[in-house]
């Protein structure tokens, strides 16, 4: 079939590897070209067959997918990488980040979702399991995992906190913007982004969240 | 599993831990009050034998001075009367004996001697001697009346009183001296037997603190073995819990494996029949046991704690308002479902908001199946309070009005596995769920059963400051859907493509570019107008601020994000109009919710681009 996305399946379990490659060769636009039992021969087939997307499972036997993972993304540098996994835990997502992966589905997903995925990695998309995304967090060099609890404060700029502060110790809009030599409009296009980043908007929360986050003194 | 905690240690004080110093210290006293005991004893013997000694000597010289003046007299008168030299000889040597051991005791006076009583004596028995002498010459010259006479004289007599009152004299003297040696003895022994009293009631208490002392370490090391016991049950229960764990994550991971292929299958089979088949319903029956399926392996690998858990603030009282709908669900008609806040608004916990729903899904459904002909659930919130040596806790109760359960049930209830429904019904993994997340957020869990009284699950949390007002279920749904045309202008590819897919699906239509030439190029071709644009600042070169105003001259004043990773106060003042600064690093999560707020604040407000 000429046109359509040529896709490597790699994983332990021969039924799941089955089921994925007939509902994918069932697609119109996509093509099997490979499958792998494990990453070791993922790495061989990989290099005589190369595949645009490679689909694969973390938790096999042998050789560290990631491993192989960095192997291939070495050799075919355009290549998509998606993982599959029953487990949604941060080593792996941290470990799927730094090859660049384009999807890291958990197996509760369906296999339309499966598919979906290959479609948009083929065409430079990601797509990444909810419980996955909410864990990514956009950094300077690149995007990692999420430091877990952290807190929206991190989202304020240095101005909008001393607004905050301000705000929470019950000072006028007004008397703000002279305090910082800036315009009342401004003041309150501050308070509106530091309301909508905190996702609080309502000045008696923002004042305990802020007597709680240390910004002001009770 | 449920994180066992460990015992913060035995209560043996410090000086209790060394009980060998106090049974050392008794037993030197003890050997002490012996000691002082054996020299009393010894002392007392060897006074007593001295003074019997003296005593018996002082009487046999009494006895000597007594007797021999007797015999003085008496051979004095037969040598007068029968003139027998013989008894000239006895009368000498009486007389010298007498004299002998009177005047070695004056030189060699004993204590307690009367010396002047016994030169008395000496003097006496000369004087006797005289007399004697002048009535043998006289008996001698044949004149033996008169020398009788002068034997039985006053001269004679003279010295017979002497000699009496002077041996009375040093007798009494010596009775008195052995009088006050006893007497002084006496005290002597009152106060041995004072000090050995005391040494005796200090010993006796000193063992008997040293009983107490024994007893309290008999019953520390008591506590402690139990307490050993206990933590050794607790630790060969989190054993085999955490084995349990692992064994129930790998089953899962297979299982999970298997279910994947029997979905898939099923669902491929169901896409090639024709849409009148009556097989597609079997089939979608299959999908949805294997649906089924998957929700009981997605409890086992929440059990095993692979699915990590995002602990913040929760609003309990939230969490049961927004989830009565969905309990219901799994709730038949015949089942009331009634939640009890005792008027409060909001319970604060520090947890995770999918696990807490958890709990209250096993536990109403474990209720509904204690209830097969119908009933009420009831879930409460008691007011928090504070426990003693706790912090402030809140009570949960999970209440039906259901058939109850044996004590024995009750004790297994919590373990993997364990379970009275028929075979099929029930995975037993419900409650062992429940503990382990209560576990996991420092709570306790107690059951009160009774066989037709119904059960009450009672789960006490520590309760924490109020949080962030999180978001609701509606709330996010909102959050998350977005509309419109979003320009993202990022340099790594890589990122691009995720903030991409992020913004995709939340509901945006995005337009990405890789540089600010060509984000301009974008603006000015003029295909798309943008309702919003997320710039990152750091773009190569750093023309990513320069880029915005760029666009604001062109005439785009609509919203506009920036992330970046320096941030300097001078940015935020050239920075005018809808722009918001999101300083990395930022979660795609929150990426997403504000895109949607700042493109639904400029709907609702009517602004034009």
């Amino acid at each position: 079939m000429s046109g359509a996305i040529r896709v490597m399946l790699v994983d332990d379990h021969a039924l799941v590897r089955d089921v994925l490659a007939e509902h994918l060769a069932a697609q119109f636009d996509v093509e099997v070209v490979a499958t792998a039992p494990d990453a070791g021969a993922a790495l061989e087939l990989a290099q005589t067959h190369k595949p645009e997307v490679i689909l694969m499972d973390i938790d096999m036997p042998g050789m560290s997918v990631f491993d192989a993972a960095a192997t291939i993304r070495h050799a075919l540098p355009e290549v998509k990488l998606i993982f599959l996994s029953a487990y949604v835990n941060d080593q792996y997502i941290d470990q799927a980040l730094e090859v660049r992966a384009q999807g890291y589905l958990s197996k509760e997903e369906s296999v339309e979702v499966v598919v979906d995925a290959v479609r948009r990695a083929y065409r430079g998309g990601t797509r990444f399991s909810k419980s996955v995304s909410e864990r990514i967090v956009l950094e300077p060099g690149g995007v990692r995992l999420a430091a877990r609890g952290a807190s929206r404060l991190n989202l304020l700029t240095p101005r909008e906190r001393e607004i905050l502060g301000y705000l929470a110790a019950g000072m006028p809009k007004k008397e703000i913007a002279r305090l910082l030599d800036i315009s009342p409009k401004t003041v309150e296009k501050h308070c509106d982004h530091l309301m909508d980043k905190l996702d609080i908007h309502d000045r008696v929360k923002l004042a305990r969240y802020a007597i709680r986050e240390g910004l002001t003194q009770p | 599993m449920a994180a066992h905690k460990l015992n913060p240690g035995l209560k043996v004080d410090g000086r209790g831990a060394r009980p060998g110093r106090w049974v050392l210290a008794a037993s030197v006293m003890t050997l002490v009050l012996f000691a002082l005991s054996a020299y009393y004893v010894e002392e007392t013997v060897q006074v007593g034998s001295s003074l019997t000694r003296a005593y018996l000597e002082g009487e046999a010289l009494r006895d000597l001075i007594d007797r021999r003046r007797q015999d003085l007299s008496l051979t004095a008168m037969m040598l007068v009367t029968t003139q027998d030299v013989s008894w000239m000889e006895r009368h000498h040597r009486i007389e010298r004996d007498l004299l002998a051991s009177v005047s070695t005791a004056i030189d060699n006076p004993q204590p307690g001697y009367d010396v002047e009583a016994l030169r008395d004596i000496r003097q006496a028995i000369h004087g006797l001697s005289r007399v004697e002498t002048d009535a043998y010459q006289m008996a001698g010259s044949g004149d033996a009346d008169r020398a009788l006479a002068l034997l039985s004289g006053g001269g004679y007599r003279i010295w017979t009183d002497q000699y009496t009152r002077s041996s009375q004299q040093f007798i009494s003297s010596f009775l008195a001296y052995l009088n006050s040696q006893i007497a002084a003895h006496q005290r002597e022994e009152f106060k041995s037997l004072g000090v050995a009293l005391a040494a005796v009631i200090f010993c006796l208490s000193m063992w008997i603190y040293l009983a107490q002392r024994v007893r309290k370490w008999s019953n520390a090391f008591r506590d402690e073995q139990e307490t050993r016991i206990r933590l050794e049950r607790e630790l060969m229960q989190a054993q085999k819990m955490e084995a349990v764990g692992r064994l129930a994550s790998g089953i899962a991971h297979d299982f999970s494996n298997l279910l994947t292929a029997i979905r898939g299958y099923a669902t491929l089979a169901r896409e090639r029949l024709t849409p009148d088949n009556p097989a597609r319903i079997s089939l979608a029956r299959v999908e949805e046991a294997a649906d089924h399926a998957d929700a009981i392996t997605r409890q086992l690998l929440m059990f095993s704690r692979d699915s990590v858990a995002e602990k913040k603030p929760v609003d309990l009282v939230r969490v049961l308002r927004e989830g009565a709908n969905w309990l219901q669900r799994v709730l038949p008609g015949t089942i009331r479902l009634k939640m009890d806040f005792r008027n409060q608004s909001h319970v604060w916990v520090y947890g995770d908001r999918s696990q807490l729903q958890q709990i209250f899904l096993n536990l109403v459904v474990n209720a509904r199946d204690a209830m097969p002909n119908g009933g009420e659930v009831t879930i409460s919130i008691d007011p928090p309070r504070q426990a003693p040596g706790h912090d402030q806790r809140v009570e949960v109760r999970v209440s039906d009005t259901g058939s109850g359960m044996e004590q024995s049930v009750v004790d297994q209830a919590v373990e993997p596995f364990f379970t009275t429904k028929k075979s099929g019904e029930g995975t037993g993994l419900g409650l062992s769920v429940v503990h382990g997340i209560v576990s996991d957020h420092g709570g306790d869990m107690r059951i009160d059963s009774s066989p037709g009284l119904g059960t009450t699950i009672l789960i006490s949390f520590p309760v924490t400051e109020a949080g962030e007002s999180e978001p609701g279920i509606q709330q996010q749904e909102v959050a998350g859907t977005g509309s419109g045309t979003v320009f993202v202008a990022q340099g790594d590819m890589y990122v691009r493509d995720i903030m991409v897919t992020a913004l995709e699906d939340t509901g945006f239509q995005v337009l990405p570019v890789e540089t600010c030439p060509a984000f301009r190029s974008l603006y000015q071709e003029g295909q798309a107008r943008p309702d919003l644009i997320v710039l990152d600042a750091d773009l190569p070169g750093g023309c990513g601020i320069n880029c915005l105003k760029k666009i604001r001259d062109y005439g785009y004043h609509g919203p506009a994000i920036l992330v970046t990773q320096e941030l300097s106060p001078d940015m935020e003042r050239l920075l005018d109009g809808d722009a918001m600064v999101l300083h990395k690093p930022v979660r795609i999560g929150d990426l997403r919710r504000l895109a949607a707020a700042m493109t639904r604040a400029r709907v609702e407000t009517g602004a034009v681009a």
